[in-house]
């Protein structure tokens, strides 16, 4: 019962997570304040959905199961998004206006 | 730094991750759901203390992970380490206080992370 409770909460709490991401796919206006929020959600959203899908039906094999594709899908989120992000400096694309560049110089270029 | 301690440090780093990604994820949710735009984006500076390619791996995964903060990629540096790491930071009132998250974050990586002063 405290299970199902828990589980519901986590599966709608990933729902609302990529909500968000998908809001601020939407109203956030550079490729750098995109990928951060895409990359963090698809991490967590997934995360959260599988874990709560446990709860919900818990049982030795299914949590084996949920920690795999748990763990690939944080690690996969994550070098998803710095590749993105390292591919946008990369080809020159700009920040927003808003962006407080100084640390990066003219001709900045990740060798890696 | 023992391997035995390892699974420990691990796993009290998970739980460090866990609620640092749950005060971060507020501040974010919150801004992407009001009209406010409480987004300051910068990108810093952050000199590695490790020469280990798996740290700097561990930490750029992390701080992307890390809701409003993303890893760019990692340069060339006067530092130490010769390395430095690029991060765009979304919600840090200033470049100073975004650092000293950055580090205190680097600093436990390579604590949970680190076998007898080596990468894993």
């Amino acid at each position: 019962m405290v299970l199902d409770i828990l589980g519901q909460v986590f599966v709608v709490t990933g729902g609302v997570v990529f909500l968000a991401a998908a809001v601020g796919l939407i109203r956030l206006d550079d490729p750098y304040t995109r990928a951060s929020s895409v990359a963090t959600a698809a991490g967590l959203g997934v995360t959260l959905v599988v874990a709560g899908s446990v709860l919900l039906d818990p049982s030795v094999p299914a949590a084996i199961k949920a920690v795999i594709a748990i763990v690939l899908q944080l690690v996969t989120a994550a070098i998803g998004g710095i590749a993105l992000g390292r591919g946008a400096v990369l080809s020159g694309h700009p920040f927003n206006r808003r962006t407080d560049v100084g640390e990066l110089t003219e001709n900045e270029h990740p060798e890696r | 730094m023992s391997v035995l301690t390892l699974p420990f440090r691990v796993a009290w780093f998970a739980l460090w991750f866990t609620g640092q990604v749950v005060l971060s994820a507020g501040a974010v949710v919150k801004d992407v759901f009001t009209r406010g735009q409480a987004a300051t984006p910068r990108v810093v500076r952050l000199p590695l203390t490790s020469e280990h390619d798996a740290h700097t791996t561990l930490l750029g995964m992390f701080i992307t992970l890390t809701p409003g903060t993303l890893t760019l990629g990692v340069v060339e540096d006067a530092g130490p380490s010769g390395q430095a790491m690029l991060v765009h930071c979304m919600y840090d009132d200033d470049a100073e206080t975004a650092l000293a998250s950055l580090r205190d974050m680097e600093r436990r990586v390579l604590t949970a992370f680190s076998v007898r002063g080596g990468a894993r």
